[in-house]
C-alpha cells in the first residue's frame, strides 16, 4: 500500500499517491470552491496532512475516503472562513471525449459543459453529492463515509439534487 | 402512481437500486403512458450524460508543487525539532532525527511524526512557569499592601538623613605579605578565587555565545521558512501561469475545432446548394429545350395546317 510505504520512508510511493489523487480530490474541492485556484490550494493541503499526519489514518476506511474527507472538510472550512463562493472558473480545461467524430463530440463536449454549468451554479450540498456520485464514482457507502452521514441521507440528497438538475437542464433532446 | 413517486422510480431504476418488482411495475405504467415514457427517456439522457461528464485536469505543476511543499515542511519540522528537543542537540540522539527527503533514511519512521506536538509541550512548560511566577508575585504584592509596609507612611519615614558610611574592613599591612610560592600540595585563597572568577567568566561567556547560536538558529529559521513561503508562492504562480495559458491554448483549441466544425457543415451546405442551382439549371435547360420542342411542334402543326390548305387550295383550282 502507497500510504504504507511511504510512511516507511519510500519517497516515490509520497509522488506516485499525489499522481494518483490529485485529479478526484482536485475535482472534489473544486465542486465546493468552484475556483480552480483554491482547490488546488486545498489539494496540496491535503497531501501535507498526510504528510504531517499519516499516523492518524485509520486502515478501517478506504484510503480515498480518508482523503476526499479531509479535502470536503479543509474546503467547508475555507468557505466557512469567510470566503465567498466564487463563480464558477470559465476557463476550466475539460478533456475531449476521444473516439467519436466531431459532430459527436461538439455535441458531447456542450453537454458536458451544460450539465457541469448546471451542477456547479446549485447549492453546496447538492454539488458536492452530485460530484462524489456521478463525477467521481463514489458509492453510497463511501458518500457517507466521506460526508458523514448515513446513506438514507445520502440517497435522499441525491434523489433531491437530481431533481432539482433535471429541473435545470431542461429538454435534453431524443434520447 | 404520483408524479413525485414516479421521478423517485425513474432514478431508483437507472441506479439499478430497484426491486425486480419495481423494474416491472415502471415497464407497466411506461406502456400505458406515452408521457411517462417520454419523462423517462429524458432521465435516462440525463444519467448517461452525467456518466460522460469527465472530471476537471488540476492544473499542470501541482504534482511538483505538491511534492516540494512537503519537502520544505518536512525541513522545517526537522529544524523545529532540533532547536526545541534537547535531545536532538546534545548527545548521540541528534542522529538519529534525519529525514530521506534529506538523505538520511529513518525520519518518517520516527514515532514522533508530529512536531507540533514537541513544540507546544515545551511552549506549555514555559507559559506555565512564567505564569506561577507572575502569580507568586502578584501575591507577594497583595501581602504587602494588605499588611501596610507599602507604600510607607508619612510617620514611618521621619529622621535626619546623614551621609552613609561605607564599611572599611580592616586592612593587611606589607608585613603581612610574604612573597613566594605556596608550599607544594596548597594553594593560595587568592589564586582559588582567581581561578573561580575565571571559570565564571569563561560560563558566562558560553551562555552568551549559545544565546547568540540559538538566536542565529532561529533567526535562520524564519529565513528558512520565508524562503519556502516565497518558493511554494513562486511555483504556484508559475503553476497558475501555466495552467492560465494552457486554459486559454484549450479553449482557443476547442474554438478552432468548433470554427473548424462550423466550417464543414457550410462546405457541405454549399456543395448541397451548388448541386441543387446545378439541378435547377439543369431543369431549366430542359425546360427551354421543351419549350423549343413545342414551339417547333406548333410550327410543325401549322406548316402542316398551311399544306393542308395549299392542297386543298390545288384541288380547287383543278376541278
Amino acid at each position: 500500500m502507497l500510504l504504507q510505504r511511504f510512511r516507511g520512508g519510500d519517497r516515490e510511493a509520497f509522488s506516485a499517491l499525489v499522481v494518483r489523487y490529485q485529479r478526484p480530490i482536485f475535482n472534489a474541492a473544486l465542486a465546493i470552491l468552484r475556483r480552480a485556484e483554491d482547490a488546488s490550494d486545498v489539494t496540496q493541503t491535503v497531501f501535507l496532512k498526510i504528510v504531517e499526519r499519516g499516523d492518524d489514518y485509520d486502515p478501517q476506511y478506504k484510503l480515498f475516503s480518508w482523503l476526499y474527507r479531509i479535502a470536503v472538510n479543509e474546503s467547508l472550512d475555507l468557505l466557512r472562513r469567510g470566503r465567498r463562493e466564487a463563480p464558477l472558473d470559465d476557463d476550466l480545461d475539460i478533456p475531449d471525449a476521444d473516439g467519436r467524430g466531431p459532430e459527436a463530440l461538439l455535441s458531447e463536449v456542450e453537454m458536458s459543459t451544460r450539465i457541469r454549468r448546471s451542477v456547479m451554479s446549485m447549492s453546496v450540498n447538492d454539488r458536492v453529492v452530485l460530484t462524489l456520485r456521478h463525477f467521481s464514482d463514489c458509492s453510497y457507502e463511501q458518500i457517507a463515509e466521506i460526508l458523514d452521514l448515513d446513506e438514507k441521507t445520502v440517497k435522499s440528497r441525491l434523489f433531491e439534487a437530481r431533481r432539482r438538475l433535471r429541473g435545470l437542464l431542461g429538454d435534453l433532446g431524443p434520447a | 402512481m404520483k408524479h413525485a413517486e414516479l421521478i423517485e422510480r425513474f432514478q431508483l431504476v437507472l441506479e439499478g437500486d430497484a426491486t425486480p418488482d419495481e423494474v416491472r411495475e415502471l415497464e407497466k405504467q411506461l406502456a400505458i403512458d406515452a408521457s411517462a415514457r417520454a419523462e423517462f427517456e429524458q432521465w435516462q439522457r440525463l444519467f448517461v450524460a452525467l456518466g460522460r461528464v469527465p472530471q476537471v485536469s488540476p492544473p499542470e505543476g501541482l504534482v511538483a508543487a505538491v511534492t516540494s511543499a512537503a519537502d520544505a515542511h518536512l525541513k522545517i519540522s526537522r529544524r523545529q525539532d532540533q532547536l526545541l528537543d534537547p535531545d536532538a542537540v546534545i548527545g548521540s540522539g541528534a542522529g538519529s532525527k534525519t529525514g530521506f527527503f534529506f538523505g538520511f533514511p529513518g525520519f518518517l519512521s520516527r514515532p514522533r511524526m508530529r512536531p507540533s506536538t514537541t513544540q507546544e509541550s515545551v511552549h506549555m512548560n514555559v507559559n506555565r512557569k512564567v505564569l506561577a511566577g507572575g502569580a507568586l508575585a502578584a501575591v507577594a504584592l497583595g501581602v504587602a499592601l494588605v499588611m501596610g509596609g507599602l507604600p510607607p507612611k508619612s510617620e514611618n519615614v521621619v529622621g535626619t538623613i546623614a551621609p552613609a558610611e561605607r564599611y572599611r574592613a580592616p586592612q593587611s599591612g606589607a608585613e603581612a605579605v610574604q612573597l613566594g610560592q605556596p608550599v607544594a600540595g596548597q594553594t593560595s585563597a587568592v589564586a582559588i578565587v582567581d581561578k573561580a572568577d575565571a571559570a565564571g567568566l569563561k560560563a558566562e561567556k558560553a551562555d552568551a555565545a549559545g544565546l547568540k547560536a540559538e538566536k542565529a538558529d532561529a533567526a535562520g529559521l524564519r529565513a528558512e521558512k520565508a524562503d519556502a513561503a516565497g518558493l511554494r508562492a513562486e511555483k504556484a504562480d508559475a503553476a497558475g501561469l501555466r495552467a492560465e495559458k494552457a486554459d486559454a491554448a484549450g479553449l482557443r483549441a476547442e474554438k478552432a475545432d468548433a470554427a473548424g466544425l462550423r466550417a464543414e457543415k457550410a462546405d457541405a451546405a454549399g456543395l448541397r446548394a451548388e448541386k441543387a442551382d446545378a439541378a435547377g439549371l439543369r431543369a431549366e435547360k430542359a425546360d427551354a429545350a421543351g419549350l423549343r420542342a413545342e414551339k417547333a411542334d406548333a410550327a410543325g402543326l401549322r406548316a402542316e395546317k398551311a399544306d393542308a390548305a395549299a392542297m386543298k387550295a390545288e384541288k380547287a383550282n383543278s376541278n
